[in-house]
């Protein structure tokens, strides 16, 4: 509560003070609005209805793209992580396309699947997919192997072995991995929405740069900002819920 | 507690110095203008004065600075990092409307270059677009054309479909097949043609002619009157440059823009390179404040307020219609 409380303060202070340099023009506010700029724009947004069209366009992308690319990466890190021969093959160009930046493979991914949803979907799987892949990778290839061998003394069969060992031990691995996609996939939804389209947040942001609406530009950025936010503590607390052994992801 | 007090303080010094660097010029001794140019054909003057260091042999350095955009460049103006830029007239006028304490001192082109290129295999040679899907990039010279276009053929937003792009992903879309048609300007339009050949075909533009605008902070002509004066007088010996030795110009503007000489010979025709401020300027003005107003709320302010003509009452009074 204590740290919630002084992240709280020291975001109202943050604001405070980017308010008086715009009130005295320290800096020139119509290229970056105060806050309260901000705020009445947010507002004016909501008013119209476009808002919810945005929201709800931009977390359809995310959470499709999401769950796509963490469903792909589970299993690819499990296959990878447990069976040699195919982490052979797979991990180093794996390793190679996950180096690439996201926003170089934005043409890419217009020429194959277009400017439409599935392209800014695609983008959002691949960005999820690698800390996936490489967390579950790294959990199922980690398992202490005298659990194992203890394990297998206790009579213990191969399923067994993976949904009782293999599988608890590479949780907090995948945890970590989910919670890392998260800020990832945001990434891509943005850089995603980049391109264009009828409604989102990225697509606000960036048209609103265009039109010189740089309050409603700096709300939407905000408002991207909180959301990534709320959906990093969602997968905090569902860690904590699933795997309180496997507290590491706290902040 | 303390550490985010330690936090805050380093938090308030960072911003205050950034902030101090961000500051918009005062009227303070320049040893160099800081000219903010986009990546355009328009732009040719200001290449061509560079290139032939017309500003040097009037005794102005101008650091000429390229961007991609003519709305990166206005942003840089905006954050007080250079004097001058130059864009066509759509960005710097949405600027002026919300707020910006900007000025036009001169245009240096007129161009056609916003265009309607439709795909063969989708439209027709009637331009016909209801029920297709068009691209447009928002709040552009280009978007304005579009609604222009509709208004002319007594069509609708509802009437089709508009996806807004940025200028590649528009292109790419259009070669694709993603959109039947887009209104864009060059070299976009041309490089849809070489991808499609035939299959790209695009409309007579009689509807909107643009204006290449130097741009400058208000202040700028009263606090530094000479460097105005000198910037514009540079651009204009290039002008009469470009119309006695095109092709040396097409190739200034060739390495400048990296655009290939042949596609520029092409493309040469859609500009005509003159500095001045006409009556035309505050026509467009006009029509796209009206515009922008209409389809974003808000009024049409005093448009003349936004024009200062006496930098370029000084080059030469002649250039400057009585309007102003």
């Amino acid at each position: 509560m204590r740290r919630l409380l002084l992240g709280a303060v020291a975001l109202f202070a943050i604001a405070l003070l980017w308010e008086m340099l715009a009130a005295f023009r320290l800096y020139n506010p119509a290229v970056l609005p105060p806050p309260s700029a901000s705020v009445f724009a947010l507002s004016a947004w909501i008013g119209d209805g476009s808002f919810f069209l945005d929201v709800g366009s931009s977390l359809a992308r995310y959470g499709a793209g999401y769950a796509i690319g963490a469903a792909a990466g589970i299993l690819a890190g499990a296959l990878t992580g447990r069976i040699r021969p195919v982490a052979e093959i797979v991990a180093p160009p794996l390793h190679f396309v996950r180096a690439i930046p996201l926003i170089a493979l934005l043409p890419l991914v217009i020429l194959l699947f277009g400017v439409d949803d599935e392209g800014k979907i695609a983008l959002i799987a691949w960005a999820a997919f690698f800390p996936v892949w490489l967390a579950v990778h790294t959990g199922a290839n980690q398992v202490d192997v005298d659990y194992i061998h203890a394990a297998q003394m206790l009579g213990a069969r191969w399923l067994d072995l993976q949904t009782r060992v293999v599988i608890p031990s590479s949780i907090p691995y995948l945890l970590n991995g989910l919670r890392t996609a998260v800020a990832t996939s945001f990434f891509a939804l943005a850089a995603a929405e980049l391109v264009g389209g009828a409604s989102g947040l990225g697509v606000r942001i960036f048209r609103s740069r265009e039109l010189f609406q740089t309050d409603t530009m700096m709300a939407g950025i905000l408002v991207l900002g909180f959301i990534a936010l709320a959906a990093d503590f969602a997968v905090v607390l569902i860690a904590r819920k699933v795997a309180p052994w496997a507290d590491r992801a706290r902040v | 507690m303390r550490r985010l007090s330690f936090a805050l303080i380093a938090l308030t010094s960072a911003l205050l110095a950034g902030c101090a660097s961000q500051t918009p010029p005062q009227a303070t001794a320049l040893t160099a203008v800081t000219y903010a140019v986009p990546l355009t054909i328009a732009a040719a003057p200001a290449y061509v004065a560079a290139d032939q260091d017309y500003w040097g042999e009037l005794g102005l350095k101008v650091e000429l600075e390229m961007y991609n955009s003519g709305r990166e460049a206005l942003d840089v103006l905006l954050a007080g990092s250079a004097q001058v830029m130059s864009v066509s007239e759509t960005p710097p006028l949405r600027a002026a409307m919300g707020g910006q304490d900007i000025r036009w001192i001169a245009t240096v082109a007129d161009h056609n270059e916003a265009k309607l290129t439709v795909r063969a295999d989708r439209i027709s040679d009637d331009f016909d677009l209801s029920g297709h899907r068009i691209g447009t990039v928002a709040g552009t010279n280009s978007d304005y054309y579009l609604s222009r276009w509709l208004d002319a053929n007594d069509l609708t937003t509802q009437d089709l479909e508009i996806v807004a792009l940025d200028p590649p992903s528009l292109v790419q879309a259009f070669i694709q097949g993603d959109i039947d048609a887009m209104f864009a300007w060059e070299p976009h339009n041309y490089n849809a043609y070489s991808e499609l050949g035939a299959n790209a075909m695009s409309a007579p533009t009689e509807l909107y002619e643009g204006r290449h605008s130097i741009i400058v902070n208000a202040n700028f002509p009263q606090s530094h009157p000479g460097e105005a004066r000198l910037l514009l007088q540079g651009l204009q010996r290039a002008e009469v440059f470009i119309s006695e030795h095109p092709a040396e110009a097409r190739a200034i503007v060739s390495e400048a823009t990296g655009m290939d000489e042949d596609v520029l010979e092409q493309l040469w025709t859609e500009y005509e390179f003159r500095i001045g401020l006409d009556a035309g300027l505050l026509t467009i003005l006009q029509d796209e404040a009206e515009w922008i107003a209409a389809s974003e709320g808000g009024t049409v302010p005093e448009l003349i307020s936004f024009i200062d003509p006496s930098s370029l009452r000084a080059v030469d009074p002649g250039l400057v219609d009585s309007n102003y």
